[in-house]
């Protein structure tokens, strides 16, 4: 007997064994997993017998031997074909002594001896691997395979199929009688006074639903048949003996003691309403509108006036365009904030500095005032060529073509500043000047030495910047859309 | 029970395993004089000399990586070379270059220079500080042992290895190695911080007066002749077979893949990368005393092999999904035969 077949001997027995265990297993499983379920036919019998019951028919009646052979026989049926299943399993040599290599701890030396003893050329590190597994090929063949440990069945496993047992015996003792069937059918006929509740043919039968609750087609009945009748209609031998008399008319003379009496809608059934009578709560619920949720007032203090827009001063050169000379000395630019009224006398200059302090501490000093960019004040010291402008002038000390803007306003970038002041024909343009700056990058934030902790890996902990939840769920938003980028093959 | 016939041949390969064991063990003996602990990467560095890869060594500066190489270029009797790249290097830096050098009759002529890369051993620190056009320069070198400049063609000598460092926080002013390029390295070992009891030898061994000499105890023809051990250690079926399958496992849209590879991973390994699963993992069975592939060798070189060859996309990044946590999830995934046949069974009952 060759090495191979050797190898090839004990494989398919240990994988023997492991079928004939995965079986059990799996019948195990399959147990495990249905059997709760064997109860299901039963109460589904109960339950439909307990319809039947109620309703007073009879559609379906049941042994109880049939009913738990309708219980146990899909139970039977699943662990057979799982356990079939786990039986066809083909057998494997390889597997057999994979499991043999796990369990003795020889390192896959007997799978490998027996897949090398197939190989045509020999060379010398296959000898010496199937050499390698003899000792382990010995000890394998008086190894006795562990059992892997099986968790034991709950007693719902158990207890499942027993209910089922009981359940149908129940469901069978509970079914309706024919013969009773009949008689309680026309039990308000022949001995129970016309006015005697419904609620007294049957004992054991739940309460009957009122009339007007019933959902029957009206094809099924006469037009003002009470709901009764329908049922003796399904009755054949009681349907004969009561059609002449229930059928009469219209206006309901005709109608027996009993549908009467169960046509009255009964103070102890305690049913509120019919369904001829419209349910308002819903009805007004669905078709009247919401009223309009009350507004709270709010106070006149927690709604401060609402200011104009503010504009910029990049348009005031839409200003008042006069182009007036009055006063050289004084501008006619206002910006949109200064409501430019040439009727109005000027205010004065107290309330001026009250707005001005108010405006501040509203802007939090963040912007400059644009009140105060008013003209310099009027330092004409010299005598000028009438009113013509001094040629000469430099802007500084004294009336000139063209003021240069100062102060804070100037500096700050896209603030628009007025080139021209009071005192020009025409107050010209608004340029505004804003600059572009690239962006710079920003020095990657070294690991410090600190923040280095002692390995806990073969890698060196390296901190990963930490990313918020809303910033990751940011950049994924951004860039999971754009399409992947291939991969080079 | 029969014996095997061939009991001669079974001896031999005892006899070259055992030679190649006891040379494993002088060499690592000789680099322990110098580097304190570590005994995961020496081994990942031994291993790829004698399978006949590259490594890529990833750490922090100061963990020994330069170190190491040295030390084993004079350890093992092997021409040794240094390359600190720097971005400014160029092809012809590394490769070598034409020199115009002038005759003894007074005239000129174009000679080769050869470069720092024509050696046995080459340590290229710090790799990815070069553009990648220098970096490129190593590829023909690294997989067909030779180098091209103009019209000339050097062949390299044997053994050829390129072990680089490369520093994973220094990334400013770093390029990273292209993924034909990692792909040629055998191993990417991480280096990581020394225990607290290797501070202590460290410290006693480098601050000191005294310094261990290094002797040389092997060479290259030796190298030579272990790399031809190893090729000759033989792969079962179901080794080879868990190998591919572990490779395929990292390619998203395979079979084998699982759910977080198909959704994380943008490039998955190459046949290079089963290659090198069993190189590594036929030195790991010699080093063993088996004398055949195993799958747990296949699965104790998979990290190195496979960490450089993985490649994982966007999601993962923005997810904090690293590419060892992906490569966990494909060894979970890819248990050993047998536990696989357990699952199996399971799954089916």
């Amino acid at each position: 007997m060759s090495v191979r077949d050797e190898h090839g001997a004990l494989g398919l027995r240990v994988d023997r064994v492991l079928r004939a265990r995965s079986a059990g297993a799996a019948l195990h499983t399959a147990a495990a997993r249905w059997a709760p379920w064997s109860c299901a036919l039963p109460l589904l019998a109960l339950a439909l017998h307990l319809a039947q019951r109620a309703a007073g028919v009879q559609l379906l009646a049941l042994g109880w031997p049939a009913l738990l052979a309708l219980a146990l026989v899909p139970l039977a049926l699943l662990l057979a074909a799982a356990w079939m299943r786990a039986r066809s399993r083909p057998l494997s040599t390889a597997r057999g002594l994979a499991r043999l290599d796990a369990e003795l701890g020889s390192r896959e030396r007997l799978q490998t001896a027996w897949e090398l003893s197939a190989l045509a050329e020999r060379t010398p590190f296959v000898a010496a691997a199937i050499e390698d597994a003899a000792p382990w090929l010995a000890r394998a063949r008086a190894h006795e395979l562990q059992r892997a440990p099986r968790r034991p069945l709950r007693a719902g496993t158990w207890l499942a199929p027993l209910a089922a047992l009981f359940v149908a015996w129940l469901a069978a003792h509970w079914a309706p009688e024919p013969a009773a069937t009949v008689e309680l059918a026309q039990a308000p006929e022949l001995g129970r006074p016309p006015d005697a509740p419904a609620e007294v043919r049957s004992s054991g039968a739940p309460r009957a639903t009122p009339p007007e609750l019933r959902e029957e087609p009206r094809e099924a009945r006469a037009p003002d048949a009470p709901p009764g009748s329908a049922r003796s209609e399904r009755q054949p031998s009681a349907a004969p003996e009561r059609a002449p008399r229930e059928s009469r008319g219209k206006s309901g003379e005709g109608r027996s003691a009993e549908a009467v009496a169960s046509s009255q809608p009964s103070d102890s059934a305690g049913v509120p309403s019919s369904p001829t009578k419209p349910s308002e709560p819903s009805e007004s619920s669905k078709l009247t509108p919401k009223p309009p949720k009350p507004r709270t007032p709010r106070p006149e203090t927690a709604q401060p006036a609402r200011k104009p827009p503010e504009e910029s001063g990049a348009t005031a050169g839409r200003g008042t365009g006069s182009g007036s000379s009055r006063n050289p000395g004084a501008t006619d630019w206002a910006s949109k904030d200064q409501v430019s009224n040439d009727e109005e006398p000027p205010q004065s200059e107290d309330a001026d500095v009250d707005d001005e302090t108010e405006e501040s501490e509203a802007r939090g000093g963040l912007q400059p005032n644009l009140r105060d960019r008013r003209p310099p004040v009027n330092r004409d010291l010299t005598i000028g060529f009438g009113n013509q402008p001094n040629p000469d002038a430099n802007g500084r000390g004294g009336p000139s073509e063209q003021k240069k803007s100062r102060g804070v306003a100037s500096l700050v970038l896209g603030v628009p500043i007025p080139d021209h002041v009071k005192g020009r024909p025409r107050p010209g343009r608004t340029k505004i000047t804003q600059e572009r700056i690239d962006p710079r990058a920003e020095a990657v934030g070294a690991l410090t030495a600190e923040a280095r902790t002692p390995r806990s890996a073969p890698i060196a902990p390296i901190a990963r910047p930490a990313l918020e939840p809303w910033m990751r769920e940011l950049v994924k938003k951004v860039f999971l859309p754009l399409p992947e980028r291939k991969p080079t093959p | 029970m029969s014996t095997d016939p061939n009991a001669a041949d079974a001896a031999l390969a005892r006899q070259r395993a055992q030679r190649f064991q006891t040379v494993h063990a002088r060499i690592k003996a000789e680099l322990g004089k110098v580097l304190v602990g570590q005994g995961a990467v020496v081994d990942g560095v031994l291993a790829a000399l004698f399978a006949g890869g590259h490594v890529l060594l990833e750490g922090v500066p100061g963990l020994g990586k330069t170190l190491l190489v040295r030390t084993l270029g004079r350890a093992v009797d092997l021409s040794f070379s240094r390359i600190q790249f720097t971005p400014d290097m160029m092809p012809a830096d590394i490769q070598g270059t034409l020199l115009l050098v002038e005759t003894e009759g007074g005239g000129h002529k174009l000679e080769f220079q050869e470069g720092p890369l024509v050696a046995n051993l080459v340590l290229a620190d710090e790799i990815n500080r070069a553009t990648p056009k220098t970096q490129s320069a190593l590829l023909e070198a690294m997989q067909e042992k030779q180098i091209t400049v103009g019209r000339r063609t050097l062949q390299l000598a044997e053994p050829y290895c390129v072990m680089a460092t490369q520093n994973p926080i220094e990334q400013e002013g770093t390029y990273p190695l292209p993924e034909a390029q990692l792909d040629r390295f055998l191993f990417k070992l991480l280096v990581g911080y020394p225990e607290e009891r290797e501070y202590h030898a460290i410290l006693d061994r480098t601050t000191g007066v005294g310094e261990d000499e290094i002797a040389k105890v092997s060479n290259a023809a030796e190298i030579l002749e272990l790399r031809s051990i190893v090729r000759s250690v033989p792969v079962p079926e179901h080794a080879q077979q868990h190998a591919v399958r572990l490779v395929m496992a990292t390619q998203p849209g395979s079979s084998y893949a699982p759910r977080l590879v198909t959704e994380m991973v943008a490039l998955g390994s190459s046949p290079r990368g089963a290659q090198a699963l069993l190189l590594g993992a036929k030195v790991r069975a010699l080093l063993a005393g088996r004398f055949a592939v195993a799958e747990e060798d296949v699965r104790a070189v998979a990290r190195d092999v496979l960490r450089h060859r993985v490649q994982v996309n966007f999601r993962a990044h923005s997810e904090g999904v690293r590419v060892e946590d992906v490569l966990g999830e494909v060894l979970e995934r890819l248990a050993p035969a047998e536990a696989r046949a357990e699952t199996r069974a399971g799954a089916r009952g």
